[in-house]
């Protein structure tokens, strides 16, 4: 029976770190390249989910890829609005429109009962297919996330290295050079969130699939600020950082919940966790956990620089 | 209008102006630069020198008055247009992209329009490749010129001062700016990286760049401007050759009776 118990939670921390990591690398896009901060990638998320719930119930269709393109082109299209709003306003008022937003988002839903179900969210979701292919079993699912998980991480870099990523990458390090240099920042800045958008909603598509359940709760703020901790944490600008992140996160989850504290302490403590792991890391690795692979590199290297004339 | 020499001129600035609030930081500015000229822009601090070069490079709009490139008016022209059109230019804060290399940082300006659309590069692979070899050509090319091959892969937040700089003008020269603005390229820099820029400065121009400086090193100006352009409160109060500019005894006392006197206050 414990056998049992953990290979069930063992399933859960895979897909939650599978997701996670998606909807991270998703979130690092608009914060490594476009560099702005945005809390509102849990409701891009959800909205993902909800799309699956919707279709799935109404008996439209419960195919993960059919699915998972409808919520892409949704989340794409409201995250490329956001975008236009992200050049009027930058920095700390991006910040504050993006929580508005995500908060805002999230309330709409929950008064829309005919889609979210209120309260009670949708639940009882039909289980997805992948092209007529019924996916119950755990070792199904895990394989769906792993293939959204490695294609966006391959996506990711190859993106990185293309001529494109060299834009997007100048862009974060100065909009104004960038400029100069005869690219207009309104086109990359729309690529980079349409993009992220995208892969956030069809990562709400697997999860909602997954659980067989969706609730506006789930994706509230506290997840958007979740998310945040996993790209900070991990490195803001570095898929392998994500990924670091995603798993830490993942993994302290269930392991906070195995206290035998009431609910609502067990979600006060995490938080309390998450918030010193945070404020932890970022004053000891300031560019996050992938800055533990540079530390061997740091030490010759600092080395060879006493040694130049 | 034609210049005095007969050669057209490359840009041309109509009663210039740009106000914030009620300052004139720029106050109606007529000037005339000739194709393959290096001209200096002059004058204390708050002159509005770096104000004038955001508007030439229209990083800034103007409040009123015309901006003539290759004799058409491009008052109204977006700068990432202007820079495809030929004009360059650095900053005095330099603006690297610092996380990146030497290389990517030059392989930016060297990039074509099109890349810039991500549909270009997943739908046509073939034109990527092309434009891939073309750019590392042309990135080779530059820093070969600039002397910069050996910190090629070096990151730019890591390179000296004056490579940094250096790596400024290399960039200009990839996107072939035929009109490139140097926003003090040789301050902070010690007398011998001075003299690099100084040269680099005129073989680009031997190779028919036009260039236009600002520069508060007098040596420097001396000994690559042909003409420099008294700038003061927003208005042109001068225009000679460098020397006999800065031999003009009402000129000096506005450049160097202000400088004695923010030395004082400091």
């Amino acid at each position: 029976m414990i056998v049992f118990g953990l290979t069930l939670v063992y399933s859960d921390i895979a897909m939650q770190l599978l997701i996670y990591f998606v909807v991270a690398i998703a979130l690092n896009f608009v914060i490594g390249y476009a560099r702005a901060l945005s809390i509102h990638h849990a409701a891009l998320f959800g909205m993902g989910a909800f799309t699956y719930a919707v279709m799935a119930q109404r008996g439209w269709s419960n195919d993960l890829i059919v699915c998972g393109l409808v919520a892409a082109l949704l989340g794409g299209l409201v995250s490329v609005i956001l975008a236009f709003g992200s050049l009027r306003i930058s920095g700390d008022y991006f910040i504050v429109a993006s929580f508005a937003f995500q908060a805002f988002a999230i309330n709409a839903l929950f008064n829309w009962t005919s889609v979210s179900g209120g309260a009670n969210g949708d639940y009882g979701l039909p289980t997805p297919t992948v092209l007529g292919l019924a996916v119950s079993s755990t070792f199904a699912y895990i394989t769906a996330a792993a293939v959204l998980a490695i294609t966006t991480l391959v996506f990711a870099i190859w993106l990185r290295r293309s001529p494109y990523g060299r834009l997007l990458r100048a862009m974060g390090d100065s909009p104004s050079a960038l400029l100069t240099a005869g690219f207009g920042v309104l086109r990359l800045k729309v690529g980079v969130f349409g993009i992220s958008g995208m892969l956030a909603a069809a990562a709400g598509v697997l999860y909602a699939a997954y659980l067989g359940v969706a609730q506006t709760g789930t994706f509230d703020v506290s997840l958007a600020i979740l998310l945040v901790a996993i790209v900070v944490i991990g490195g803001t600008g570095s898929a392998v950082g994500s990924l670091l992140g995603a798993t830490l996160i993942a993994f302290a989850q269930p392991l906070l919940s195995n206290l035998n504290l009431s609910a609502t302490t067990t979600a006060a403590v995490q938080q309390l966790i998450f918030a010193a792991l945070l404020v932890g890391v970022v004053a000891v690795l300031p560019r996050g956990l992938v800055q533990l692979g540079d530390v061997r590199k740091l030490v010759p290297r600092r080395g060879a620089g006493a040694t130049e004339p | 209008m034609i210049s005095a020499s007969g050669r057209p001129p490359i840009l041309q600035t109509v009663e210039l102006s740009r106000s914030f609030g009620g300052f004139r930081a720029v106050d109606g500015v007529t000037v005339s630069v000739e194709q393959g000229d290096i001209v200096a822009l002059i004058g204390p601090n708050g002159a509005g020198k770096t104000t004038l070069f955001n508007l030439i490079s229209r990083l800034l709009p103007p409040t009123s008055g015309q901006l003539l490139f290759d004799g058409q008016d491009v008052t109204h022209t977006s700068p990432q247009r202007l820079a495809r059109m030929g004009i360059g230019r650095t900053f005095q804060d330099v603006r690297l992209f610092d996380s990146m290399t030497a290389w990517d940082n030059v392989a930016v300006f060297a990039q074509s329009d099109r890349s810039a659309t991500l549909r270009s590069g997943l739908l046509s692979p073939r034109a990527v490749r092309r434009e891939a070899r073309q750019v590392r050509e042309r990135v080779e090319e530059v820093l070969e010129y600039a002397g910069l091959s050996a910190v090629a892969s070096t990151i730019a937040g890591e390179l000296s001062f004056a490579q940094q700089k250096k790596v400024a003008i290399a960039r200009c020269l990839a996107q072939r700016a035929r009109l490139m603005l140097l926003d003090e390229p040789a301050s902070g820099l010690d007398a011998g990286e001075r003299e690099d820029v100084a040269k680099m400065i005129e073989k680009l121009a031997g190779d028919g760049v036009t260039i236009v400086l600002v520069e508060h090193n007098m040596g420097i100006v001396r000994e690559v401007a042909r003409r420099a352009i008294f700038l003061a409160e927003g208005t042109v109060v001068g225009e000679d050759t460098p020397d006999r500019l800065l031999h003009s005894s009402e000129l000096a006392e506005i450049y160097f009776g202000h400088i004695r006197s923010t030395a004082g206050v400091a």
